[in-house]
């Protein structure tokens, strides 16, 4: 009877099986690693906003502080987004009457909240504590970019749990005067390194890695 | 169906040189050659495939509700899961055992059984396998467990015994997957150059790899057979004493103990032969191979189930009298506890099914006949899987603090889990059994007497007609 | 307390649920499954809001930050000064039950109570607080309550509003100003000077009104006792703290169904210190176990009706001696016990001791035994010059006899004398003495008002219902146990538009002021003149200097008080001479707490049985009478029957036996029981065998076993155990719990420390850390220990424990990380009782660290043993290494089912949600399938750490408590710094009779254990 043979390319099915169990466990990896990291699923996050609020335009030209808004940043946990109030102190006579800032004066008028959309999410089950970095000298800078030049906001670092880490095991690459925290254009005066070392020499900077440290 | 299964009277006594090795290739190729299995096959695969999807609805309704829906409770916090991962990776033993050792020792022998003892190993270790990833409380997240790169900076814990079973049974499967896949490859040409129809010469040509049995292939092949040999048998000691680490190395009372290593290797040779037999009696029924599995195999595999039993029994003694001798009050307690506490029965079901019962296998009458043979070997399963629930659960339920005492009561599901396992581990060997060469042709040839007489090399294989694919 | 905001007293309240409905921004929280309240507060990473929603989604998929939701910030509008947005403050209020109120301080998240901790300033609880107090903010959450004013039409029940109750008030109220003699009100015993004010004012508007106080469990046999032999009635204030010879006659001081149990409970600890000032001794007799009995030297066991002779005697052996003096005493009873010499020699024993310290000798007595028994302890109080030590006598108004009043009361209801009975926050129908048969009289009624929480027994009968205000949503008065004035102050405006008495009354008699914190203010308007004598009263929770003066008393002649067969003999183990005592249960108390699933959970100290009651019974009784642990049995005694499961209970007085009240009800709710709902009572209601004659002691009834058995939910093995586990125990009770007697332990100081002969303990490794700056410790007093268990409910509340249910607790998966494992040893009959807290041990050489295998549990360099539930597989291997077995797993999703959601179903039930209010939100709420264990309260201690390095300084020495030793009245739990020697928990290690259980394991426990000292008379050993 007529013999089944295989066709000459049947010989690289072997070749072809050793490339492909090489290869996928690589693939999986890197798919997981780079893939699924909010390197790349978060970072340039940007949100529509109720209003169009243009931090380029009151922290950058304006100069206003980062602390005038986000009051209890240097005393508490959260740095808290601002009361419609704290809008509204110049906003009665600055464009009082412009529509972009109806929701504003709507909030203000009804006491109910602006319904801003959360920016910067850290990872579930992380505490994290504005100002137990602000009163290191840990600048805003540090993690949320140049705000000062953001017309909307949007998510400059993954904030993800090994970028936190590769501050907490060498914090000098972030450190700078607790004066200058909120200060975006800030630049050290000597090579960053040495200078975040001395700071944390003086301060007595010992960010801890303990588990306990932001999970409860 | 007459004719294929026309082979029944009984081999015993019958002279050696009546099979030709024709004769043994029909014998075995045939059976996967069949175009319909006898109707025993099919009963037996129904069955197993009922249990099989017990096992999955199981798996899924403890993954769905929590592992809440087994038994384990506080302080038994390892219940039967972790029971018939040991029990499964304990049987997961003897087929590289055979396949390995035996091979390494030049015994001959085992060309009878080795085959499905390694098929027996792979399907074992596939169904231990499936615990650990199932017995956790997320089992959709079980990759925490391996040393992938992630944006955590996090690794698994290297200290930990169950990372070591990871590396340990993972190791262990692929090498006994490469031995018996390798085992096969010229028994695949054998199939793939009988078989009538395209898929099965598809089928089988591409897993026999275009295997000619050339002297120079034959020559890589043995070579190869031999290091794969060389490397498994460490395995085989290494990744049941790595299952033991488990234990070993806690601070439990009845789990700390030394003894473990061996204990567990003996153990597992001990309940691994068992199962052979247990399926091998069948088998040789069934499928008409009472020329190639002879009476004498079965012995001698009873004889090492008499001298592993015995070795396991010591182990139990020796456990007692370390309790007492290390004079440590909670130690002392938790072994008498479990000969006389409120798993006794339990404790005592071991010893009978384990120490007591295979001391039949002194009388040359029992160890000789076949369902003895059968039944001592399926109450040495039952035995084995008692012995990992007395060492897990009993030890677990009064450790050291009263206040946490408790009593482990499995749940319906665990039940159906169990018994969903040996579902999947049937399932997998009737497949086996109907579509692979359930004995080593070309080995059994091999090791004939004939193989050596005149032929020389391995003329003896019948590839009268072996394909040039290339 | 420096975050006590004296400025702003007033926290943010917001609206009731109804309204909130309407509110955006309580949709909008809805929406995103948050339950912040509605000050808009920012919606942080890690919220438990952003966590549990995560958890519906099965989010444990979702690491590595995949959106799929955008999240919501909702600030304020106008942010109220002083606020700042997630950050906790705390709040002065108080709870008063039994007529006692104990000062509290109540933490709370933008405006959102959360934990209940005693009042550091409070002179009476002085920081302490019991489980009751602790699981008063579960009960604030509890959906069950009512929520609105409803009113029977024929059969059934139907809405009404405020507005149509406030007509009908209107409607009615000339009628009851012209037929006031028609008018009753049943109101809860109080000690509020404000509601004794709108008492009067009803009074007056209403003439002819009768008003009944009216308390289920609390009797008024003191007030008897001290009529008769002071003349006048009296309520004593006990200062245990200054007595060497405390006698406790079936008293449970101690325990937190003494109004005053945590001011009890510390002052018996602080005289339990073995060190330096000489120890107190205890003696103790009584039919059951108490947790004062567990503190005693000296323990009998004898049956509550012979303590009239017990005393009697004990009067007569003392006042023999005591030559003038002593005229007046009883005669000698003539008992046969008495005359057993075990009996005997205790008698003499006591009577030595308490001679040798006239002055500092005090004698407790159960508020359940009869007058007579009370005259005569109070008598031999003032002889042994007790008054002004040991025990403070303060006189209360003359009034008759409450169950007199309550007869009466139902008498009239009856004959329909009664047109309109006002209940407030009480629950008759339910509690009060069966043979009275409340219920039927009620339905004679014309117009009843019932004003409670729930929808309760009584509610359901009544005519109209309205929902009264939870403790922590209005304002209120009442008077400390010392008489100091307390004043309590809403947390949270009232969720379900509740109100208070106060605001119920002053509707009633149409007051010109109608708001609670008007009337209040008015009561006080002469001690708390202006507006910062007021601030200063709310922010500390009290008026200082209002201790309530002491009475001078004289000892009258008491009578020859006659004693009945039954007070004769004691105890016989024989049906129809058995008695039965029914007390108020440690957990659900009277019934109240019944629908507290914290309470029903939360192990009864001494039989250790959660979700229900049971009978106890000595083991020697329980094999006469053939009847064996979980057995159910018919209990019998003037015809009236119960049926609930048996519990062979060490130290119960032979031929005694003792029901838990407060269970068995139908209109509880959810947790407790709810008929209207199918669902089961939570144990049996022991009301139905009270009596108006015996409410509480019953004689000469019966026991007989039924078919069938009913397992009992014991987190703890039953005292019936196997022959092996028995043996088991015995061996290794004196190696986990030290003890020793007073003169062996001066003897060998560090005896605790040779409990177990080991090799020299060494570690292959290096440690994995230094330790330096902190080195988190605590230090637990077995001597100070009363094991009454407020620091689990403590604990449960501070880190969000789920509640597992009765099933998950027999099938032992209660989650508590807090145990406290209790020890009889000695006889049955007889046993000396032992409790030992067992947290997590935080080794330093962690079992559960090394065998993880994914490292969710590791070290921190201050020795904790961090667990990362995110990171948690949940394999249980820490579970199986932990030789203290502290860790707890999550075998289901607890805290999803119990709000019925699904890993893909969320839950929009509004009600439901509420129950989500009650989460710390610096915890984790741990979704199924991840082990958790004490972490040191390691919230606390980041957040105090942060906020000391934010401003440069170093952390004081208790600063940091842990939720369990903050609220322990017996202060036996210190936890801080061992890296500084002068910490109080250093210098509890360094003490001779510190040690560590399982040390011989060489896991370095960072919790050590003061070996339990023992104070026995040398005479009785």
């Amino acid at each position: 009877m007529k013999l089944f043979v295989f066709p000459r390319w049947a010989n690289k099915t072997r070749q072809l099986a050793g490339v492909f169990l090489g290869v996928t466990p690589v693939y999986l990896t890197a798919l997981i690693w780079y893939g699924a990291s909010p390197k790349t699923t978060d970072v340039g996050y940007q949100p529509k906003q109720p209003v169009p609020y243009s931090h380029a335009l009151h922290a950058g030209e304006l100069g206003l502080d980062c602390r005038y808004c986000h009051t209890t940043v240097e005393v508490t946990g959260h740095a808290a987004i601002p009361p419609t109030e704290t809008c509204m102190n110049c906003h009665k006579v600055v464009h009082p009457t412009s529509p972009k800032l109806l929701p504003i004066r709507e909030s203000y008028a009804t006491n109910t909240a602006v319904p801003w959309v959360k920016v910067h999410d850290l990872p579930d089950y992380a505490y994290f504590n504005h100002s137990a970095h602000v009163t290191r000298g840990i600048g805003c800078v540090s993690c949320h970019g140049r705000v000062d030049q953001m017309e909307e906001v949007y998510q400059h670092e993954p904030l993800s749990m090994g970028w936190c880490l590769d501050c907490h095991r060498a914090p000098e690459q972030h450190l700078r005067p607790v004066s200058e925290v909120t200060n975006m254009s800030w630049k050290p005066p000597e090579d960053q390194l040495t200078y975040g070392k001395r700071l944390r020499e003086e301060n007595n900077i010992a960010p801890p890695q303990d588990c306990s440290t932001c999970h409860r | 169906m007459a004719t294929l299964w026309s082979d029944t009277n009984p081999y015993i006594g019958a002279p050696k040189g009546d099979t030709d090795f024709a004769r043994i290739t029909d014998n075995v190729a045939r059976v996967a050659e069949a175009s319909k299995p006898p109707v025993g096959w099919y009963i037996a695969f129904g069955i197993a495939l009922t249990m099989l999807t017990g096992f999955g609805a199981s798996l899924g309704w403890v993954a769905w509700t929590g592992i809440g829906a087994w038994g384990n409770m506080h302080p038994v916090a390892w219940g039967f899961p972790i029971v018939n991962f040991v029990f499964w990776v304990g049987i997961g033993h003897a087929g590289t055992l055979i396949s390995a050792i035996l091979f390494l020792l030049r015994q001959t022998w085992r060309t009878a059984i080795n085959r499905f003892a390694e098929a027996m190993t792979i399907f074992a270790v596939i169904c231990a396998g499936v615990f650990p990833g199932v017995h956790i409380g997320r089992p959709w997240m079980p990759y925490y467990m391996f040393p992938i790169p992630n944006q955590m900076n996090m690794w698994p814990q290297f200290r930990s015994p169950l990372e070591w079973d990871i590396f340990a049974v993972g190791t262990y499967f692929t090498i006994s997957l490469l031995f018996w896949f390798m085992g096969m490859i010229p028994d695949f040409a054998t199939l793939r150059d009988r078989a009538t129809t395209t898929p099965r010469r598809l089928i089988y040509g591409l897993v026999a790899m275009g295997w000619r049995g050339s002297s120079r292939q034959w020559h890589r092949y043995e070579r190869a057979y031999l290091l794969l040999a060389a490397l498994a048998t460490p395995l085989v000691l290494s990744v049941h004493s790595v299952v033991s680490f488990d234990f070993v190395t806690s601070q439990a009372p009845g789990w700390h103990t030394t003894i473990f290593p061996p204990y567990f290797v003996a153990g597992a040779i001990f309940g691994g032969f068992a199962m052979v037999v247990t399926l091998a009696v069948p088998a040789r029924q069934f499928f008409g191979l009472k020329r190639l599995i002879e009476i004498r195999h079965l012995e001698l595999m009873n004889k090492v189930i008499l001298a592993t039993g015995m070795m396991v029994g010591y182990a139990y003694g020796m456990e007692f009298f370390i309790a007492w001798y290390s004079g440590n009050p909670y130690e002392v307690f938790v072994f008498v506890n479990r000969a006389f506490g409120p798993y006794a029965w339990a404790y005592w079901t071991m010893i009978t099914c384990n120490v007591l019962i295979p001391q039949l296998h002194w009388f040359l009458k029992v160890r000789t006949n076949v369902w003895c043979t059968l039944a001592i070997g399926v109450v040495i399963n039952v035995g084995m899987w008692f012995e990992r629930f007395v060492i897990i659960c009993t030890s677990m339920s009064r450790d050291y603090m009263p206040a946490n005492w408790g009593y482990f009561v499995p749940s319906k599901i665990d039940f159906l889990t169990l018994g969903g396992s040996f579902g999947l581990f049937f399932t997998l060997f009737l497949l086996f059994c109907r579509f692979l060469p359930m004995v080593a042709i070309s080995e059994i040839k091999g090791a004939h007497r004939d193989a050596h007489a005149g032929h020389g090399g391995h003329a003896g294989h019948d590839h009268s007609h072996a394909l040039e694919t290339a | 307390m420096s975050s006590i905001n004296a400025k702003h007293p007033k926290p943010t309240y917001w609206r009731s649920l109804a309204e909130l409905d309407q509110d955006p921004k309580f949709q909008q929280m809805l929406e995103t499954e948050f339950p912040e309240p509605l000050d808009g507060r920012e919606m942080a990473p890690g919220t438990p809001a952003r966590r549990r929603f995560l958890q519906i989604m099965g989010a444990s998929f979702a690491l590595g930050g995949c959106r799929f939701k955008e999240d919501k910030l909702l600030p304020f509008s106008r942010r109220p000064e002083g606020v700042i947005p997630g950050e906790p403050r705390r709040f002065a209020t108080a709870m008063e039950f039994g007529g006692v109120a104990t000062g509290l301080v109540v933490t709370s998240y933008d405006g959102r109570p959360v934990k209940v901790e005693g009042s550091p300033l409070h002179p009476t609880s002085g920081g302490g607080a019991s489980a009751l107090h602790q699981a008063l903010v579960l009960g604030l959450y509890d959906p069950d309550r009512s929520e609105g004013i409803s009113r029977s039409q024929g059969q059934v029940r139907v809405a009404a509003t405020p507005a149509q109750f406030e007509e009908f008030v209107a409607t009615e109220r000339p009628n009851w100003q012209s037929r006031g003699s028609s008018v009753r009100v049943l109101s809860s015993l109080s000690s509020s000077p404000s509601l004794a004010g709108m008492k009067q004012r009803f009074l007056t508007a209403f003439a002819g009104a009768k008003w009944i106080d009216y308390a289920a469990v609390e009797t008024d046999n003191l007030e008897a006792g001290t009529t008769l032999c002071f003349g006048k009635p009296h309520r004593a204030v006990y200062n245990l703290e200054n007595a060497r010879i405390v006698l406790s006659v079936h008293s449970d001081v101690a325990s937190s169904t003494d109004p005053a149990g945590v001011v009890a409970g510390r002052g018996l600890a602080r005289g339990r210190v073995p060190e330096g000032q000489p120890m107190s001794r205890v003696y103790a007799v009584e039919s059951s176990l108490s947790l004062i009995g567990g503190i005693a030297d000296h323990r009998l066991s004898m049956s509550a009706g012979s303590a009239k002779a017990f005393l009697a005697a004990l009067d007569a052996e003392l006042s023999s001696k005591l030559g003038d003096a002593g005229k007046g005493a009883q005669p000698k009873p003539a008992a046969k016990f008495l005359t057993e010499p075990s009996i005997a020699k205790f008698i003499a024993a006591l009577t030595q001791d308490l001679l040798a310290n006239r002055g500092a000798a005090v004698i407790l007595v159960g508020s359940q035994l009869p007058p007579e028994a009370q005259a005569l302890a109070q008598r031999l109080n003032v002889l042994l010059d007790g008054v002004g030590r040991t025990v403070t006598y303060h006189e209360v108004p003359v009034s008759e006899r409450r169950k007199d009043a309550l007869q009466a009361l139902v008498q009239d209801m009856q004959a329909g004398s009664v047109e309109t009975l006002l209940v407030l926050g009480e629950n008759p129908v339910l509690t009060a003495p069966a043979d009275l048969g409340f219920a039927g009289a009620l339905a004679k009624v014309k117009t009843s008002i019932s004003l409670t929480e729930f929808e309760d027994e009584t509610a359901l009968l009544s005519s109209w219902h309205v929902p009264l205000a939870h403790p922590l949503e209005a304002w209120g008065d009442s008077l400390a146990h010392d008489g100091t004035i307390t004043l309590a102050q809403p947390l949270i405006a009232p969720i379900f538009g509740g109100r208070s008495a106060l605001e119920l009354l002053a509707l009633l008699t149409n007051d010109s002021k109608r708001d609670g914190l008007e009337i209040v203010r008015r009561t006080h308007a002469g001690s708390l003149p202006n507006q910062k004598a007021w601030d200063r009263a709310v922010h500390d929770g009290f008026v200082s200097g209002t201790l309530a003066a002491p009475a001078s008393v004289a000892v009258g002649v008491l009578p020859t008080f006659a004693l009945a067969e039954s007070e004769l003999r004691n105890g016989e183990a024989s049906n129809g001479k058995l008695e039965i005592v029914l007390a108020p249960d440690s957990k659900v108390y009277d019934g109240r707490f019944g629908n507290s699933s914290w309470l029903q959970e939360l192990p009864e100290p001494l039989s250790k049985q959660t979700w229900g009651n049971s009978v106890w019974l000595s083991p020697a009784t329980g094999t006469a009478l053939g009847i064996a642990d979980a057995d159910l049995v018919k209990v019998s005694a003037a015809g009236r029957e119960l049926t609930l499961p048996a519990l062979h209970m060490p130290g119960q007085a032979e031929g005694s036996l003792r029901i838990a009240l407060g269970y068995g009800r139908y209109a509880a709710g959810h947790v407790g029981g709810l008929a209207k709902a199918n669902v089961e009572p939570v144990g049996a209601n022991a009301y139905v065998l009270s009596t108006v004659g015996a409410p509480f002691l019953l004689s000469d009834a019966s026991i007989t076993r039924v078919d069938g058995r009913q397992p009992i939910a014991s987190v703890q093995d039953l005292h019936a155990i196997d022959a092996v586990g028995q043996a088991g125990i015995d061996e290794r009770r004196g190696l986990l719990l030290a003890e020793a007697n007073l003169e062996e332990f001066q003897k060998e100081p560090d005896f605790a420390k040779h409990l177990v002969e080991h090799p020299p303990l060494e570690s292959m490794w290096n440690d994995p850390v230094s330790y330096e700056g902190h080195k988190w410790g605590m230090a637990i007093d077995l001597n100070k220990c009363t094991g009454c268990s407020a620091c689990i409910t403590a604990c449960q509340a501070e880190n969000n424990i789920p509640v597992v249910g009765k099933e998950s607790v027999l099938m032992g998966r209660e989650m508590l990380w807090l145990r406290v494992d209790r020890y009889f040893s000695g006889s049955p009959e007889n046993p000396k009782m032992s409790f030992q807290p067992v947290p997590c041990q935080q080794c330093e050489n962690a079992p559960c660290e090394q065998v993880c295998p994914v490292g969710a549990t590791m070290h921190s360099h201050e020795g904790l043993n961090d667990m990362v539930y995110n990171r948690c597989i949940g394999t249980r291997y820490c579970s199986a290494n932990c030789p203290y077995k502290v860790r707890r797993f999550n075998y289901l999703n607890f805290h999803l089912d119990k709000v019925e959601a699904t890993p893909f179903q969320t839950v929009t039930d509004k009600k439901k949600l509420l129950m989500h209010m009650v989460f710390n939100p610096e915890v984790t709420v741990r979704a199924r399938g991840v082990m958790e264990t004490c972490t040191f309260c390691v919230q606390r201690i980041q957040n105090v750490k942060i906020k000391a390095k934010n401003v440069k300084r170093s952390i004081a020495d208790g600063e940091i408590k842990t939720a369990c030793q903050q609220t322990c009245p017996a202060s036996a739990i210190t936890f801080g710094d061992l890296n500084d020697p002068t910490s109080l928990v250093a210098k509890d290690h360094a003490l001779p009779r510190a040690y560590s259980i399982l040390e011989e394991l060489n896991n370095r426990p960072r919790v050590r254990y003061l070996a339990r000292i023992r104070n026995p008379h040398p005479e009785l050993g």
